[in-house]
């Protein structure tokens, strides 16, 4: 099962989001401990803790609006 | 190109890239609240709250570096990294408390406040990561926390609109100013130490641990 499928099928990712298909390699790279990370804190997140079309929302987002403005 | 392939630095900001929606979401809901100007005294507290674990973090990491000189490659450049932050980032808890001061906040009243718990289990994860697995764990804290620095322009438009001084907003601005050369600085040494992959996947799970626990830290500021 790819790690993509995993996600999807624990919730952590919508079934019906798409990822080109650099996303999906970088999805599908991530360790198996990683994907466990994920799906154990899920319940804490909301459905769209993996960004659905990452690169385009990236895109529209304004960088401003997309600074917490917590920081180290 | 294979993700293994690409840089070190790569490999952890596409991760990032790709699981940092509710990071975004909450930054929207909160620079655009309505009520920003009553909010923001409280999320100056919580910024407060998570920046002075910043240093003590980084000298736990180089702590568990010294104890790894000799016996694995990567603690001798994450240790000169570390050592070189530290002083960089010294002293940046304190430009929360003066923004917190000039809104009428007294720094030994907002020292005295308990800290949310959600800020304690974001620094405290940290701990356990650096103590108990990987000093490395840190770089994926850090790489959430300065890879996307203040935009100047856009928070000095912001305190104006909502009608607050900008020198209550110097803690974002400086940082603003700093951090896009933090965060090159990370990537260079991201992409100069010889990380494997379990290093790799303990950046990974700490990064995606603190854009889930910092999500909250920023939510429950606007509740």
């Amino acid at each position: 099962m790819s790690k993509l499928k995993k996600l999807q099928d624990a919730g952590v990712i919508d079934a019906s989001a798409t990822f080109d298909a650099a996303d999906q390699a970088v999805i599908n790279s991530l360790t198996d401990n990683e994907i466990t990370a994920l799906i154990s804190i899920y319940d804490k997140l909301p459905p769209e803790f993996m960004a659905k079309h990452a690169k385009q929302s990236t895109a529209k987002t304004k960088p401003a609006a997309r600074t917490i403005g917590i920081v180290f | 190109m294979a993700v293994q392939n690409a840089s070190h630095s790569r490999r952890l900001r596409d991760k990032i890239r790709i699981a940092r929606g509710p990071l975004d979401a909450a930054a929207e809901s909160l620079w655009s609240h309505p009520r920003l100007r009553e909010i923001y005294p409280e999320f100056l507290f919580r910024n407060h709250s998570v920046i002075r674990s910043s240093v003590p973090l980084m000298k736990a990491a180089a702590e568990e570096c010294e104890k790894r000189l000799g016996h694995e490659p990567i603690a001798e450049g994450l240790l000169a990294y570390l050592r070189h932050h530290i002083p960089e980032e010294t002293g940046h808890d304190g430009w929360v408390l003066d923004d917190l001061e000039i809104l009428g906040f007294a720094r030994a009243e907002v020292l005295k406040r308990t800290p949310p718990p959600s800020a304690a289990a974001l620094a405290g994860a940290q701990y356990y990561w650096i103590r108990h697995v990987h000093p490395v764990a840190l770089l994926g804290f850090i790489a959430v926390l300065e890879g996307t620095p203040p935009d100047v322009p856009f928070f000095e438009s912001t305190a104006d609109r909502i009608g607050l001084p900008r020198e209550a907003f110097s803690n974002l601005l400086l940082h603003g100013k700093l951090d896009p050369r933090h965060r090159d600085d990370l990537d260079r040494t991201l992409d100069a130490l010889p990380l494997a992959e379990e290093h790799h996947s303990v950046m990974g799970i700490s990064a995606f641990q603190t854009i889930n626990l910092l999500s909250r830290v920023a939510s429950e500021a606007v509740q």
